[in-house]
């Protein structure tokens, strides 16, 4: 992967120092010369610092960068004018956020740059998603597409449930009455997403990549492969499954099955390209808390019946 | 109450440009505090905030105020308006986070640890009711290190258990493993030192298979560990072999070769020492660890019969700013070398100097290090002198110690790459 990269000079030099294991660093020197670049390569990466950005360029940026679907990773310095342009690019271009000047900043960066999302899979299972995520409250749907799109964000429910602004127990019920199957099935997905680039076009070790994504170990990084997409990670590195399969075969595994029928047809273990792919297990799910809750119109009615 | 502590310190304060940035320092955090709850929600009511932010950037800084404590301040300040930014991905509230903890660590570099930790508290409880994580960790390992250097051992304990905890929640392995190496570095300090060699091997393998990025960090601190224990030559191995670890990485190289020059000195072989610690002295991209290098410099021209390279080091530290801990040990280490030398009124100077230093900032250890050096200089005048220079007893470096064959070549290495970066682009800069 080639990294086009427009941060200052100190920057600079971090982003090189860790970027080299993952790709090829490409320094640009002004915004024209970046705009440019972004025009004629594919398979790119973009890493800027909005500071140096004006707003009006950080719009241009945004409106290129979701064009080419190109994956974007701020790496912001902290003042007014990077932070007025880092809401465009947040709001705008989906960017992943790594802040200068933090203690774990290097760590922060090589862990961004190991599990950027290539830029396909994320827009695929957006628009895969597209008829739930569009029963979701605005808020909830604005923060889901998100995480979908660039990977990044809450790696938990308490998590995502901050983010939204909306207790956890009534952003479960959202979640689960606009027909997934839970929250939790919902953030698996996105780290899917998250590190399918780097298990299907990187050599890097997957205990690496369970480490950096949040997962307990690399057996639960391979049982959550084998749980949402049908084959492990072996499988999948080995094998990769073409991005709209793959976003296809999510949908089915996050969605309850009566909502996709028509999906599920289609990922029948016959057309898949793996024989032991697996249905979720339907004993562990209804048995999950999450399944148990009430639609949020109910919730509603009740809560008005208390004196 | 929030703020308790920067009252308590401005109550105190003698120098205006200090009282200026900690004045400024506590209403970023009482800006914080509104914005947390909840004032300043619409863009309109955030125009105050704005205001505020712009007339902070656009002030000039004093000569006298730490660059990176003003930097800090003028974050915080230009981050607290997007605290509510809508629909923009929480960019502001980690914005904030983040500057907070800049400025917790530009507290804490000029060693105002009491302001640091109630700015850290702050971070780690606001961030983890948040549910974020991540911060609340960074907060919490910050913590650990700041409970730990005021001695207060079982704080320290627990806010690194605390940031292991919240940073494998966050999938922030890297933070979890540095809770490690902070527990390993508080062993050592409590002269656990097993205890320590045996977290740090296991910290090491967890690095190697999930963090790379940490790797000579790890080193770094089983480095550390050997050279506590007296295994100087393990110690130096381990450093070199973190200084190769981390050679794409060049701002962790410096304050590494600063460790590797500390391990040679305790080993006997001055010379490469002081050729490191110059080379960091002229290159190194950060201030901190240039005069981090100069005061061990100091050190060893002190203590080294090297008259004319102890001056030349006091020369240069007296053109930077030092913060208080450095200016302790530039006092203390100046008056080891007059004494050697012969200056017994400069040196008393410079000891009571460091003295009085030290027990203004509840350096208390430095503390008994100076009074032990004022005793050490009383001694020497009452000694008739020999051969025109006082009579002096203090310690030496050991000069010519026999090298193992293994420190022979690191040193020969360490010189190999001293000779290469002085033929590189920054060789203009000399001693």
């Amino acid at each position: 992967m080639q990294f086009l990269t427009f941060v200052n000079k100190t920057a600079l030099a971090r982003v090189t120092a860790t970027a080299t294991p993952f790709g090829t660093v490409v320094a640009i020197a002004d915004f024209a010369e970046l705009e440019a670049r972004m025009r004629s390569h594919t398979e790119s990466c973009v890493i800027v610092d909005p500071a140096l950005l004006l707003v009006a360029e950080a719009e241009v940026f945004s409106k290129v960068a979701a064009e080419l679907s190109e994956p974007v990773l701020a790496y912001t310095s902290l003042t007014l004018g990077a932070m007025q342009s880092a809401v465009v690019l947040a709001l705008h271009a989906h960017a992943q956020f790594v802040y200068q000047g933090t203690s774990d900043e290097r760590s922060a960066l090589a862990r961004a740059l190991l599990a950027i999302p290539g830029p396909e899979f994320g827009g695929a299972l957006v628009t895969a998603l597209s008829p739930w995520l569009g029963r979701l409250a605005p808020p909830l749907r604005e923060v889901v597409i998100a995480m979908l799109r660039t990977g990044s964000g809450a790696l938990s429910s308490p998590g995502l449930a901050s983010r939204t602004g909306v207790p956890r127990r009534t952003m479960d019920r959202s979640v689960v009455s606009a027909g997934f199957i839970s929250t939790r099935l919902l953030i698996a997905a996105a780290k899917i997403v998250r590190s399918y680039r780097a298990v299907t076009t990187t050599g890097t070790s997957f205990k690496r990549i369970a480490a950096a994504l949040g997962y307990a170990s690399q057996r639960t990084l391979d049982q959550q492969y084998l749980d949402l997409l049908g084959a492990g990670v072996v499988a999948v590195r080995q094998a990769p499954i073409p991005l709209p399969k793959a976003a296809d075969i999510l949908v089915s595994r996050i969605i309850r099955s009566a909502e996709c029928r028509g999906i599920v047809d289609k990922c029948k273990p016959d057309d898949s390209p793996f024989h032991d792919m697996r249905k979720p297990n339907l004993a562990q799910q209804v048995a999950h808390p999450e399944m148990t809750g009430r639609s949020l119109g109910q919730l509603a009615a009740m809560g008005e019946m208390v004196p | 109450m929030t703020g308790l502590a920067f009252l308590k310190r401005l109550a105190a304060l003698e120098s205006s440009d200090l009282f200026r940035s900690t004045a400024l320092g506590l209403h970023a955090v009482q800006l914080y505090e509104s914005v947390r709850s909840g004032a300043f929600e619409n863009v309109v009511e955030a125009e105050p905030l704005r205001e505020f932010a712009k007339t902070l950037a656009a002030e000039t800084l004093d000569a006298h105020t730490d660059p990176d404590l003003w930097e800090s301040i003028q974050a915080v300040a230009a981050v607290l308006p997007f605290w509510g930014s809508r629909g923009s991905w929480g960019i502001g509230r980690e914005g904030v986070y983040a500057a907070l903890l800049q400025y917790a660590k530009a507290l804490s570099n000029g060693d105002e640890w009491e302001l640091a930790i109630e700015i850290l508290l702050i971070v780690a409880i606001d961030a983890e009711v948040d549910g974020e994580d991540y911060w609340a960790a960074q907060a919490h390992l910050l913590l650990g290190f700041g409970y730990r250097t005021l001695a207060d051992w079982s704080s320290s304990a627990l806010s690194y258990q605390h940031a292991y905890a919240l940073a494998r929640q966050a999938g922030a392995f890297s933070l979890a493993l540095r809770a490690h190496i902070g527990e390993a570095n508080n062993k050592v300090t409590k002269g656990d030192i097993p205890g320590a060699a045996k977290q740090l091997a296991a910290t090491l393998r967890r690095a190697h298979a999930t963090c790379p990025e940490i790797v000579p960090r790890v080193v770094l601190a089983q480095a550390n560990v050997a050279n506590a224990s007296g295994q100087f030559e393990r110690a130096i191995q381990l450093a070199y072999r973190a200084l190769t670890l981390a050679e794409t990485d060049r701002e962790t190289q410096y304050p590494i070769l600063v460790d590797i020059a500390q391990f040679l000195s305790d080993y006997g072989v001055p010379d490469v020492a002081c050729d490191a610690l110059k080379l960091v002295a002229d290159t190194a991209p950060e201030r901190l660890v240039r005069v981090h290098a100069l005061i061990n410099l100091l050190f060893i021209s002190a203590n080294q019969q090297d008259e004319a390279a102890f001056e030349l080091t006091r020369d240069r530290l007296t053109n930077e700013a030092l913060r208080p801990r450095q200016q302790i040990l530039s006092h203390l280490f100046q008056a080891q070398g007059y004494l050697r030398f012969g200056h017994v009124p400069e040196a008393r100077k410079a000891a009571e100097r460091a003295a009085s230093l030290a027990s203004h900032h509840s350096f208390h250890q430095y503390s008994f290090q100076a009074e032990d050096e004022i005793r050490k200089i009383g001694q020497a005048s009452d000694m008739p002198p020999y051969d025109g220079r006082v009579a002096v007893r203090t310690n030496t470096i050991y000069h010519g110690r026999s090298m193992s064959h293994r420190v022979t070549r690191i040193a020969d290495q360490v010189r190999d790459l001293i000779a290469a970066e002085r033929g590189g682009p920054h060789a203009a800069v000399a001693v």
